[in-house]
């Protein structure tokens, strides 16, 4: 992934006028087909995929490609052209409640993102219906606060199991503050907020788990190696079709 | 040609350097002030940009590398 682009301030700051998405590239059938409708090379879906859609989700408002780069030559260019196509669209006042929680496909696959990305995860945690939606409730309004925007993944689950995987977790619903191990097949409670607890509560949370540290820069060739060493693998939902990694690794 | 190759390699690795990354080496996250916040489903994202006009940024990655998790 290009980070160079996607950590970029300005792309940073012109991204709030968007929804952005980032999928894990084999994880879900219907995402599959989805990317591949948006970019392939010779039929075949990448390890990688970038693109700028219209809000309909379906017309490609800049060319499609592996990467950020493929669009744009630096980073500035990205977020001139992104601020640009905003005011095309002009979207008015938008309330927290309209955009919901920007969730993760399941806590499995959350807490590996947020090892990728060095960040915490919020769990919702709650068996019924209702106590779910009294949580998102509170917590969709400080999710897209200036202070807490980007500073957190999302997750949800009504299945206690799904945080057998997180070390200090309870099995009590409410809001679980997660920093991910460093391989994100497991990861240590930082902060569980109760149902109880009200949005001050909440807020006040959300605010000092943010100053936590989940990690910094990582050396991908000492994690592989690590992992490799202690057995850790991942397995995905669905066949991965890129195979130019490891063609190129064979090459060597 | 390798003083080209070399003058290359060279330059990459003195800008990688110049952001604190060797090869191989992630952004270090601590330094970000910002950063992107993203939908982790395409229905969801979809769905929010229905209701709020506002158009999508898509990315996608792998959260694994050679079968390892925890880093793109």
């Amino acid at each position: 992934m290009d980070r160079s682009y996607l950590s970029d301030p300005e792309v940073v700051a012109a991204s709030r006028k968007f929804i952005c998405v980032r999928l894990a590239s084999y994880e879900d059938a219907g995402e599959v087909d989805f990317l591949q409708s948006v970019f392939t090379m010779r039929g075949v879906l990448q390890n990688t995929v970038f693109c700028i859609l219209a809000p309909d989700g379906k017309k490609k408002l800049v060319n499609a490609g592996r990467a950020p780069g493929w669009a744009f030559g630096v980073a500035e260019d990205m977020a001139l052209e992104m601020n640009e196509i905003a005011v095309d669209y002009k979207p008015g006042k938008t309330r927290p409640v309209d955009l919901g929680l920007p969730y993760l496909k399941s806590v499995r696959l959350a807490m590996n993102v947020a090892a990728c990305d060095s960040q915490r995860l919020a769990i919702v945690y709650a068996p019924d219906l209702e106590t779910r939606a009294a949580l998102e409730a509170k917590l969709v309004e400080l999710a897209w606060s200036k202070e807490i925007i980007g500073r957190f993944l999302f997750a949800m689950t009504k299945d206690v199991s799904d945080l057998a995987k997180v070390d200090g977790a309870s099995g009590e619903p409410g809001i679980l503050v997660v920093v991910p191990g460093a391989y994100g097949v497991q990861g240590k409670q930082l902060v569980h907020v109760p149902v109880r607890a009200d949005a001050k509560t909440l807020r006040a949370a959300l605010r000092e788990a943010a100053e936590s540290d989940a990690g910094g820069a990582k050396d991908s060739q000492r994690h592989i190696r690590r992992a490799r060493q202690k057995g850790i693998r991942w397995r995905t939902a669905t066949p991965v079709t890129d195979n130019s990694g490891r063609q190129r690794r064979r090459r060597r | 040609m390798r003083l080209i190759y070399l003058l290359a390699v060279l330059l990459i690795s003195a800008s990688l350097l110049a952001q604190g990354r060797g090869p191989g080496v992630t952004v270090d996250w601590r330094r970000v002030e910002q950063r992107v916040a993203w939908f982790g489903t395409w229905d969801r994202a979809k769905a929010a940009a229905k209701r709020t006009n506002r158009p999508i940024l898509v990315v996608s990655a792998a959260p694994h590398c050679n079968k390892v998790p925890g880093v793109w």
